[in-house]
């Protein structure tokens, strides 16, 4: 009985590690440099719950915007259910910087797993009144649905736009 | 002795494949026959000279003289499909190549010149406090180009300098006069390191497509913006933000110097706006502080100590802040300027800025070193 104890107490506290969520400035951390690249293998081995983590920094007004658009990059690392929901809702009601980021991000990490997802929030920017954010829609679009990629080109109207698309 | 940039290292071997892959068609198709350079000097006050190129065994070569009085240059290779380009060798009047990995001192591997680029590489010196313009004849050679071009700085020893800037604006968030506080603290900074910024006013660029541009400066809207630059000062390319893969990165320039002395691709450094805000509202220290740094980096300087604290820039005075310092409890080795207090954290050119928590408690990176400054003083481009 004793060793059953100890041997469940040991699991409780491997459990409890397992599950733990990284402290904010561990991810914050990751999140700085100038000149700053996505890594990936850092990011995912910071444990369970970061994806919670980055949402709270990414929407967090204090915060300056390289983290939060660096926090919202690095969520498509992490492409579950409320991460997909948090990003949606961010392309679609935040400015355009934001808005821009947010779709680039589920674009990133839902494209292979929910190709249909990325495309029915892209169809939506293509109409956004922020020329980046079209043109980050129409990119994603073009790869996803040729024929409404044409039909997006037809339609808009600044001609530096639809070169960038093209890119 | 410091370790050279061994990030580039993986860039450098395929670079060099390239290269040496372009060097051997050069040499099937090279017989006695020489390029078609002519020698001009360009407009502005930096005088810029095209060097002759003939060819001899596979590689274009040529020669420069440097006089007596002279205080620095900036050797520019151009290859107009923005196909990759390099040196092959730079010697000195004595005869000793700069850019051999067996010199001592040597920018193998370490000048763009030397490791390769896309369009445009080169090789400055003084880039270092362990080389000098020597008076004599240089002489080069090169990989297939289209031209190479010398912008010499000759006169008197650097002891008062000024640097003349110019920034531009793009997109409709901000105004010119957003940026003046910022301006102000890259002013000061350079100030305190003895060099006077002599700051233009403003130009701002109303064109949409400028507003976010990639920072690749090959790309060709990107091109086309920075070639707007001036030719007698160091651009400065506040855009409203970045696209695609640069979206989230604060600002970058157009090398490791940039061009100097000529209107192209390379001739500035881009800055972006969006990341250095709060909504809407500027951090004024953190984007003079990102400026400062670009335009050190346009100018020739290195990061002082690279994110894994094993790689550190070629100037013997910068403090390093080696891996050993990282403290953090996991696995992850990245020197934040936390860690690296005193060692580097304070210099313009530490690889990343202070945390928000330690700008809020007032923490700042506003230091350069003596050779640093000494670099800046020699530069082509400072008067």
């Amino acid at each position: 009985m004793k060793y059953l104890l100890i041997i469940c107490a040991l699991c409780w506290n491997w459990t409890g590690t397992a599950i733990a969520a990284p402290e904010k400035s561990e991810v914050m951390k990751l999140l700085e440099g100038r000149h700053w690249k996505i890594d990936a293998v850092a990011f995912q081995s910071l444990g369970d719950d970061t994806d919670s983590v980055l949402i709270k920094i990414a929407e967090d007004t204090a915060i300056i915007n390289y983290l939060r658009f660096r926090a919202l990059e690095a969520l498509s690392l992490f492409p579950s259910e409320k991460t997909g929901v948090f990003l949606e809702q961010t392309a679609d009601k935040s400015f355009a910087a934001l808005a821009r980021r947010g779709f680039e991000a589920l674009k990133n990490g839902f494209s292979k797993t929910e190709p249909e997802r990325v495309k029915k929030l892209a169809e939506r920017l293509l109409h956004h009144r922020n020329a980046q954010v079209r043109i980050s829609a129409a990119r994603a679009v073009r790869s996803l649905d040729a024929a409404r990629f044409e039909s997006f080109l037809k339609a808009e109207k600044d001609s530096w736009v639809r070169k960038e698309a093209q890119k | 002795m410091k370790i050279k940039l061994n990030f580039c290292r993986t860039a450098f071997i395929l670079q060099t494949v390239t290269l040496l892959l372009a060097g051997g068609c050069s040499k099937k198709e090279s017989t006695s026959s020489s390029s078609s350079s002519t020698s001009s000097l360009t407009s502005g006050s930096l005088p810029v000279t095209e060097i002759t190129q003939s060819i001899e065994g596979g590689y274009y070569t040529g020669s420069f003289a440097v006089p007596s009085d002279g205080v620095s240059f900036i050797l520019s290779v151009f290859k107009d499909n923005n196909g990759s380009t390099a040196f092959y060798s730079l010697s000195d009047p004595d005869g000793t190549d700069i850019l051999s990995s067996s010199s001592t001192p040597t920018l193998s591997r370490t000048a763009s010149g030397s490791l390769g680029a896309y369009g445009y590489a080169n090789v400055l010196v003084p880039q270092s406090q362990s080389f000098s313009a020597k008076a004599g004849t240089w002489t080069f050679k090169a990989y297939s180009n289209d031209r190479v071009k010398l912008a010499l700085r000759s006169g008197t020893t650097p002891t008062s300098t000024t640097i003349v800037v110019q920034p531009y604006i793009t997109g409709t968030t901000w105004a010119a006069g957003d940026l003046n506080a910022a301006l102000s603290v890259m002013s000061s900074i350079y100030s305190a390191n003895g060099i006077t910024l002599s700051i233009n006013s403003t130009i701002t660029i109303s064109d949409s497509q400028y507003a976010a541009v990639s920072g690749t400066f090959t790309d060709t809207t990107t091109s086309a913006l920075v070639s707007q630059g001036v030719t007698d000062a160091v651009n400065l390319f506040f855009i409203e933000g970045y696209t695609g893969s640069w979206s989230n990165v604060l600002g970058n320039a157009a090398g490791i110097p940039g061009s100097m002395g000529l209107a192209n691709a390379w001739n500035g450094v881009l800055i972006s706006l969006t990341v250095h805000a709060y909504g809407t509202t500027l951090d004024a220290q953190l984007l003079g502080e990102t400026a400062a740094h670009e335009m050190g980096h346009q100018l020739g300087l290195f990061h002082t100590t690279e994110s894994g604290g094993t790689v550190f820039d070629i100037i013997s005075d910068t403090a390093e802040c080696p891996k050993s310092l990282d403290n953090d409890n996991n696995s992850q080795i990245q020197m934040s300027a936390e860690e690296c207090e005193g060692y580097g954290a304070e210099n313009v050119m530490f690889w990343t800025a202070w945390s928000s928590s330690s700008r809020s408690a007032g923490k700042k990176q506003e230091t350069l070193s003596s050779y640093q400054q000494k670099v800046l003083k020699y530069s082509p481009i400072a008067k």
